[in-house]
């Protein structure tokens, strides 16, 4: 027990402390929790960002067949950098419009039509922007105490959710080859497992060299227990 | 402008293909909100508000140029 202020506690109080301390034992201790170190720095892609690509330990995100006693360690999705290719397409797409006016494609058509066919054109950008969006963050992977999880959205309405347990996992392996996942630190992480689903591939996600070690390491502590 | 094929214009049948295809972009744009719906139905990411209007936003957009295009060709 500490004091602070100005105010000091009676002598007597001290030694009754002592006293009690030493008859009544501890009906309860816990035992040392095994702390697991915390990231030394946070980049913008771990923070606890709802569009971060890499979190460690998220406390707001649950999935659908996530159990009680389940605790998510990694979250991860693709690099956001991936996005590049679909920015950049619908940026240049937002000017043909403009570009077949100023070539006069459209001018032959009634009134009404150019203006209609060009709204029809930005609602298709639009499509295909949202589409290029939700399969960037949709397609998702965890990392739990028990479990590994691979969750993908593919076409319109065909969702697959596969899980391997953590003791079922046979051989991590990653790469990182490239100019871009080299400046930006992400990669493929395969997972080999004896489950169901043979193979878990978690690709373009940052921090590959991390994501393994601390599979090898819930691995390691399985076999352990 | 009045290109006629069997007594019916040319612009005509091209309104009216160009209506038909809106009207099947508004279906698919009502996937797409079921789309969102499953995903915020599986996944919990903190993002799901958003998202759900982005898609209605998308759907507004659809529907505003099937009108368009039903007011003005």
């Amino acid at each position: 027990m500490t004091y602070q202020g100005s105010i000091q506690p009676p002598k007597i109080w001290s030694f009754l402390e002592s006293c009690y301390n030493r008859v009544m034992p501890d009906v309860f201790v816990s035992e040392p929790q095994e702390k697991v170190p915390a990231p030394t720095s946070i980049s913008p892609i771990e923070s606890q960002n709802s569009l971060g690509s890499f979190r460690l330990y998220p406390e707001d995100i649950d999935f659908e067949t996530k159990q009680k006693e389940e605790k998510v360690i990694i979250f991860m999705r693709a690099h956001p950098i991936t996005n590049i290719k679909w920015i950049l397409v619908t940026i240049l797409l937002i000017f043909v419009p403009v570009v077949a006016k100023s070539f006069g494609i459209l001018s032959s058509l009634p009134a009404g039509f150019e203006l209609i066919i060009n709204l029809a054109w930005y609602l298709i950008i639009a499509t295909y922007a949202l589409e290029s969006f939700l399969g960037w963050y949709s397609n998702v992977y965890f990392i739990t105490n028990l479990r590994v999880i691979d969750v993908d959205f593919y076409s319109l309405i065909y969702k697959q959710v596969s899980d391997a347990n953590i003791d079922k996992i046979q051989d991590v392996t990653y790469n990182t080859g490239g100019v871009a996942r080299a400046l930006f630190n992400y990669g493929n992480v395969f997972i080999q497992t004896a489950a169901e689903v043979s193979e878990f591939d978690f690709l373009a996600v940052p921090n590959p060299a991390k994501v393994a070690k601390i599979i090898e390491d819930l691995i390691t502590k399985g076999k352990q227990k | 402008m009045n290109s006629l094929i069997l007594g019916i214009s040319i612009w005509l049948v091209i309104k009216i293909a160009i209506l038909i295809i809106l009207g099947m972009y508004l279906m698919f744009c009502l996937v797409v909100i079921r789309q969102i719906k499953l995903i915020t139905s599986t996944l919990s990411l903190g993002f799901e508000a958003p998202i759900t209007m982005l898609g209605y936003i998308h759907l507004a957009f659809a529907v505003l140029v099937f009108l368009a295009a039903l007011i003005i060709l």
